[in-house]
């Protein structure tokens, strides 16, 4: 995939976080960036097939009857199993993170100074482990492409082999 | 002084229209949420005044009012376990209290930008 083609969603409710990390990402990388302030909207959208989605674990600090981003994130990986999920929360727990883990979450990272720049690392491993899969997707296809080559080879040797038989025993009848 | 602005300084590699966004975006936030968890604590709404001192956790955090975290961290246990809910107002007057200054701090900052 192309990095222009890359398509993020970023869904926080917090205006001055999703401020901050789309300025540093669109600094950093290119894509296409789409930014929600509630999983709902998200979730609306999920068909544009984000590659990576940055969620925040807190998304009722706005809208009180928005859904909590465990259950957006449950929602999101039946939706779009391929999209890379980051969960986003200011609590630094590690049953928080389990929980996350657990749900289908590709990493945690707690709201800080240094939050931006995990996001970045993530981002960085997120594209070497799609270019490795992408990789080996072209490698199960030259495989199977090979494996079929063989079998047509022996096929038709097998073939060969029996209609030269068959020639000599016409021939014999000659 | 209650706030650092090494990291925001940092963070927007010194362009002053970015600090600016940013603290503008602090002040509009923090003057709204210390409203809501002072209204909160008023209607023993503890749900809301958890949510009010959680957003306030991580943007004091960018601003680098350190002195704050320890406070919010105990209204929002206090919140959620709804424990200690007679220690809440002290909590609570002292994160808006470490808030306010922290605006009139930011305040004077964004002029001089």
């Amino acid at each position: 995939m192309a990095q222009q083609d890359r398509i993020i969603f970023l869904v926080d409710d917090d205006n001055m976080q999703l401020q901050m990390i789309k300025d540093y990402l669109d600094e950093r990388f290119e894509m296409k960036l789409y930014q929600y302030s509630t999983g709902e909207e998200a979730l609306a959208n999920i068909h544009l097939n984000p590659e990576i989605v940055i969620l925040d674990y807190h998304l009722m600090s706005i809208n009180k009857s928005a859904e909590n981003g465990i259950e957006i994130l449950k929602k999101m990986k039946e939706a779009c199993p391929t999209a890379q999920v980051i969960m986003l929360s200011g609590q630094d727990k590690i049953s928080v993170a389990v929980e996350c883990m657990k749900n289908g979450a590709y990493d945690y990272v707690v709201k800080s100074e240094s939050a931006f720049m995990r996001i970045e690392n993530i981002f960085n491993n997120i594209g070497e482990h799609m270019k490795t899969m992408h990789q080996l997707k072209i490698y199960k296809l030259g495989f199977r492409i090979l494996i079929g080559v063989i079998l047509s080879i022996v096929v038709f040797s097998v073939f060969a082999v029996k209609m030269g038989w068959a020639k000599s025993y016409l021939g014999g009848f000659d | 002084m209650v706030t650092n602005l090494d990291f925001l300084t940092q963070f927007t590699k010194g362009d002053k229209a970015k600090m600016k966004k940013y603290i503008e975006m602090y002040l509009d936030t923090s003057k709204q949420k210390m409203e809501v968890m002072k209204n909160a604590l008023q209607n023993k709404e503890y749900e809301t005044l958890k949510v009010a001192a959680h957003t306030m956790k991580s943007q004091a955090r960018y601003m680098g009012i350190t002195s704050v975290e320890a406070d919010i961290v105990s209204v929002e246990h206090s919140c959620n376990e709804q424990n200690n809910l007679d220690q809440l107002p002290t909590l609570v007057e002292k994160v808006n209290s470490v808030l306010s200054q922290s605006i009139t701090e930011l305040s004077e900052k964004i002029n001089s930008l």
